[in-house]
């Protein structure tokens, strides 16, 4: 019994966090790894983007678009 | 920000009711009392009314240098904190008021051109409201957009303490905060503006400072967005110098146990005085404790307990389930079933990933026990960092000891 109460904690230690009675954090959902900002040069024309291990095609895939504003510009 | 009904705003801060605002304020400004002789509060007219004549919260100065900004929209929370930071002319630390501590803080923390709580990497709320910000609002900081593709990824840091020796830096953010409400306020309607709080004061800044090479000294090194390493009740004072009750943690009725808990074993007489004035001030509320007598009475005798007990004393002390804990089987399945010590309802949990630790507490056991038969198996241990599984075995089981009472100290 003890030998496989241990094999059990062992295994949730090394793969689970921990958990705890009190948790925080903003209010707000995560919305996945393939969001990121677009910058489109000098003009900063908003537009879309390829992003490495991202789906191009997947309906769930976010893109960043901002207003294209002339005080702004990208480092490259 | 006068008179505001928004939940997050100066009467109730997010917490759960109320009162726990006030006795977050409290507890705040009289634990950073004990490590800084002067603790000052920086308000409004209405907000020195409030917490200092009338519940003679001790605050060394009061500035009511915040009056100014009543005319922006209420939901602005952190507003008042990149105004107040932008009045520093000589090296500060600011403390949110849901920040406790019981210890200084490291020279080489305050002494930096910028520290801040902890860095945020791709933490979860931003995104939303990045999202809406983007699409509409009318202008946004260059800082911001250079960031963020710098980065090609949210970086933010966390302001729960800030402060610092680069004046400037703190006055930038101001005037780039203030033209960031002031050219987009009529699209307000169209974003979480509640989140928007912690893009203009936390992202902003850290690209500000990114943009400006000001090096960003931090008070902890790895903070998870869930905050948890960093409201580490259970572990005050003998692991967890500090706590920083943030965002959904003001809802827990388990942090606000703690909360009222630790104001009153801490400061009883000033506990018992602001209890009176609160009654003055709010007569049509209810002040009572909401947690039993016994329950407080458990709790004061394990806070003195670890008053003079030392990390390796917690270690090396005996833990049993308590028998007011069932242990059920069904179905091939082990649970636990235990009444709640704040309210007496009843949980029942099934026995698995980390409650399985419980399971070696039936009978009376060190934490150092486990620690060395888990420790004895080298391939476990060719995985685990031996520091980190002695803190989180530590943290489970005062958790379970403290804040639910399925453990017991033998």
């Amino acid at each position: 019994m003890k030998e496989s109460i241990l094999k059990q904690i062992k295994a949730t230690v090394l793969n689970r966090k921990e958990s705890k009675t009190i948790i925080g954090g903003y209010d707000g959902s995560f919305t996945g790894n393939c969001s990121f900002i677009i910058c489109g040069g000098f003009q900063n024309t908003a537009g879309l983007a390829y992003k490495p291990g991202c789906s191009t095609t997947s309906s769930g895939r976010r893109l960043y678009v901002y207003k294209p504003n002339p005080s702004l510009y990208c480092w490259q | 920000m006068n008179y505001s009904k928004d939940p997050n705003s100066r009467y109730k801060g997010g917490w759960l009711q109320q009162k726990y605002s006030f006795y977050s304020q409290a507890l705040s400004c009289l634990t950073f009392k004990q490590f800084y002789k002067d603790v000052e509060l920086y308000t409004d007219a209405n907000g020195k009314e409030l917490l200092v004549d009338k519940l003679k919260i001790p605050y060394t100065k009061v500035n009511l240098t915040l009056d100014k900004i009543n005319s922006y929209n209420p939901k602005l929370w952190a507003l008042g904190k990149v105004v107040t930071y932008a009045e520093q002319n000589e090296p500060f630390l600011h403390a949110d008021s849901d920040v406790f501590i019981w210890q200084k803080f490291p020279n080489k923390l305050v002494s930096a051109p910028l520290f801040a709580q902890n860095i945020e990497q791709n933490f979860p709320a931003y995104q939303e409201a990045l999202n809406d910000i983007l699409i509409n609002f009318d202008w946004i900081p260059t800082e911001l957009i250079n960031s963020l593709y710098k980065n090609q990824s949210i970086h933010a840091f966390n302001a729960g303490i800030i402060g610092g020796q680069n004046h400037e830096f703190f006055k930038i953010l101001k005037n780039k905060t203030l033209s960031f409400i002031s050219k987009n306020e009529h699209l307000f309607d169209k974003i979480d503006v509640g989140i928007f709080n912690t893009i203009f004061e936390q992202q902003l800044g850290y690209a500000i400072a990114e943009k400006h090479k000001i090096p960003i000294e931090y008070l902890f090194k790895e903070v998870d967005s869930d905050f948890s390493n960093i409201i580490n009740f259970h572990t005050v004072p003998f692991e967890s110098k500090y706590v920083h009750c943030i965002g959904y943690a003001k809802k827990s009725i388990f942090a606000c146990e703690q909360l009222e808990a630790r104001l009153s074993y801490h400061f009883p007489s000033f506990y018992n005085e602001l209890i009176k004035n609160l009654r003055v001030t709010f007569p049509e509320d209810n002040f009572d404790c909401d947690f039993p007598e016994k329950r407080m009475n458990t709790l004061f005798k394990i806070y003195d307990w670890l008053e003079t007990t030392s990390i390796n004393e917690v270690f090396e002390t005996q833990f049993c389930i308590s028998d007011k804990v069932e242990i059920l089987n069904e179905d091939d399945k082990y649970f636990i079933s235990y009444s709640l010590p704040q309210d007496q309802t009843v949980q029942k949990e099934e026995i698995k990933d980390w409650l399985a630790i419980l399971l070696y507490f039936e009978n009376p056991t060190t934490i150092k026990e486990l620690y060395e038969e888990l420790c004895q198996d080298k391939d476990f241990l060719k995985n685990t960092n031996k520091v980190e599984l002695k803190s989180k075995l530590i943290s489970f089981v005062m958790d379970k000891f403290m804040l639910l009472e399925i453990l017991d100290k033998v």
